[in-house]
């Protein structure tokens, strides 16, 4: 966690504020996907952005809470499948991030370099993302088959991981320079 | 972008290729949520067509219609998935395109 000056009381409005952005940014991506001429079903999923920087400013518990929110609001506007396609990516993947982002930060503190930025831990997000949406694909049509997809879902979760976690990264360094 | 990310992002997309890979040859057989199915059929409302061994959703009342544009599925290893209506249409291996193989 990062000390960005920010009171016990203050840190609550944070939480508030990293919500709104993460479904503002799922509205937005429902404009800005049509225009990237991206296959059918593909997204960038600019929203895990908020994800990201919840976890990595405010912590774990506050990263797991944006995703929920985040799930919900696919849950009331597209409904049941959504809701626990958007629940199964996003928990999993601001889990990982939450945890990395924390062991960065310790290691950062013993000024070690592992050479891995924002960008990489958007990936690890990014493709833990899709393989637990892929998991909960195969588990709800009870067809292991779905796995042979892994290769589509890998290279997409890189791709999007690395432009939403870099993103995140560039916004992160702004925030402290406020 | 530093050299541990492009390590993770190789690493991964490795791993993407080594399943391609790994994908079953052999003959197409088509199988709707885990059972064979040998001629065209319909499912929680997804209409399924079966033409050649070849297999597509040929429409379905979803909102998506992901599993639509799938197109075609005709190797073995080949998905489509339509998950507001519980449907997977998967083409699997069936017996191998070699019937024997002497030394």
């Amino acid at each position: 966690m990062v000390d960005l000056g920010i009171s016990a009381r203050s840190k609550v409005a944070y939480w508030g504020v990293f919500a709104a952005l993460a479904l503002a940014l799922s509205f937005a991506e429902s404009w800005v996907a049509p225009l990237l001429q991206l296959p059918l079903g593909v997204k960038p999923g600019l929203s895990n952005i908020a994800v990201m920087l919840a976890a990595g400013v405010l912590g774990l518990p506050a990263g797991l809470a944006v995703a929920l929110a985040k799930a919900l609001f696919a849950g009331f506007t597209r409904g049941l499948t959504a809701l626990l396609l958007s629940g199964a990516g996003g928990l999993c993947s601001a889990l990982l991030v939450g945890l990395l982002l924390r062991r960065g930060h310790r290691q950062a503190q013993k000024q070690t370099k592992t050479g891995v930025t924002a960008t990489g831990v958007g990936i690890l997000g990014g493709v833990t993302h899709n393989l637990a949406q892929l998991a909960l694909a195969a588990l709800l049509t009870q067809t292991p088959g779905v796995f042979w997809l892994l290769p589509q879902m890998i290279v997409c979760g890189v791709i999007a991981g690395a432009v939403t976690g870099t993103l995140a990264g560039r916004i992160r360094i702004l925030l402290h320079q406020a | 972008m530093k050299r541990g990310d492009i390590c993770i992002a190789l690493l991964l997309l490795a791993v993407a290729a080594a399943v391609l890979l790994l994908r079953p040859q052999g003959k197409p057989v088509v199988y709707v949520n885990g059972q064979r199915i040998t001629a065209s059929t319909e499912i929680n409302g997804v209409v399924i067509e079966l033409q050649n061994g070849k297999a597509r959703v040929q429409s379905s009342p979803c909102r998506d219609q992901i599993c639509v544009h799938a197109g075609w599925l005709e190797r073995p290893g080949d998905v489509a998935v339509c998950l507001p209506q519980r449907v997977s249409v998967e083409i699997r291996s069936g017996k191998s395109a070699i019937d024997a193989v002497a030394y």
